[in-house]
């Protein structure tokens, strides 16, 4: 087994107090800390570092901390759910509004150009306001599906 | 990737469907570890409070992202871990350690006083660590992760956590041999 120097036992002792060495490696650390005084020393000095920190213990978080948690949670999801059935109210009306403004627009079109049988093109305001002396788009639908 | 064995696998799949059940299940697992650990980070309660919770729920908002590719807790740990380095820390780092000391109490037992130093002392030899540094340190020796656990909890490699822990330590040692010759420890 190659005998390692203090320098690089020394790079290897928190590895190895970490239990992440393996093979030779850990077997040569082993090796030499049975056999060097100063080395030993500062392995044992690591570990009481180490125990320190342990002994220290931490802290708790109260008893309602979860309960805490939970609860930003289901507020976070309900103000989400609001957003999204704003957004989709929102939609729903601006669909219903274009679908109202093109049944108006396309009945308008279809009711004139079947009353004056010509190609329909770009149309104004007045050409969309129905008087009186035209005939109902109901009348002309019916007679365009009676081939009259 | 492979796929690791985790504990927490199937809690995780009916959180990911909107189980709000199993989600405070895994709060409740994983309380007390992540709050510890952030407590060793920041140093302070009501950092680690806000700091532990907001883990949490983010945990709950990136959960559709969580792909398994390291366990749950693991995940978890990571999203403390950025919510702590990016927190400014209130530690100026020139501090000495005996400027953190407590004075002693005139009427507690001396072995209150003595742990109560300790924990004082421990706080402060961690919070002069380097972010990354004091992050390895603690998931190593109060979460008892492996190099390997702690790479996936910082997004680093095992190398470079050994080279963190490597120097957390000497840095540690420093720290604790300068509270030993001023008779503190």
């Amino acid at each position: 087994m190659k005998t390692m120097k203090c320098k690089e036992v020394r790079r290897l002792l928190p590895p190895y107090v970490d239990g992440e060495l393996a093979g030779q490696a850990q077997a040569s650390v082993h090796q030499h800390l049975a056999s060097c005084p100063a080395c030993n020393s500062a392995f044992e000095e690591l570990k009481q570092n180490l125990a320190l920190l342990r002994s220290a213990g931490t802290a708790e978080p109260g008893p309602y901390f979860a309960a805490r948690v939970m609860a930003d949670i289901r507020q976070a999801g309900r103000t989400s759910a609001r957003t999204w059935l704003a957004w989709g109210r929102a939609l729903g009306s601006a669909a219903a509004a274009l679908l109202v403004m093109a049944s108006i627009g396309v009945g308008a079109l279809i009711g004139r150009g079947l009353a004056q049988g010509s190609p329909t093109g770009s149309v104004t305001s007045e050409e969309l306001t129905v008087s009186s002396d035209e005939p109902a788009f109901a009348d002309v639908f019916e007679s365009a599906l009676s081939g009259n | 990737m492979n796929r690791i064995q985790d504990p927490d696998a199937e809690l995780v799949a009916r959180a990911r469907d909107g189980d709000t059940a199993a989600f405070e299940e895994l709060v409740r697992r994983h309380e007390k570890p992540l709050f510890g650990y952030v407590y060793r980070m920041c140093g302070n309660h009501a950092d680690t409070e806000e700091i532990a919770q907001t883990s949490f729920v983010r945990a709950w908002e990136k959960l559709a992202g969580f792909r398994g590719e390291s366990s749950f807790k693991t995940w978890l740990f990571r999203i403390a871990t950025n919510l702590s380095i990016n927190r400014r820390t209130r530690t100026r780092p020139t501090e000495e350690l005996n400027e953190f000391l407590p004075a002693p109490p005139a009427d507690e037992p001396e072995q209150t006083y003595r742990q109560q130093v300790r924990e004082e002392l421990v706080q402060a030899a961690l919070s002069r660590l380097p972010a990354d540094q004091r992050s390895a340190l603690v998931l190593s020796v109060y979460q008892e992760l492996s190099y390997k656990e702690i790479a996936a909890a910082m997004g680093k490699s095992t190398r470079a956590v050994d080279s963190l822990l490597f120097r957390a330590k000497a840095n540690l040692r420093k720290a604790l041999d300068s509270a030993r010759k001023k008779g503190i420890l």
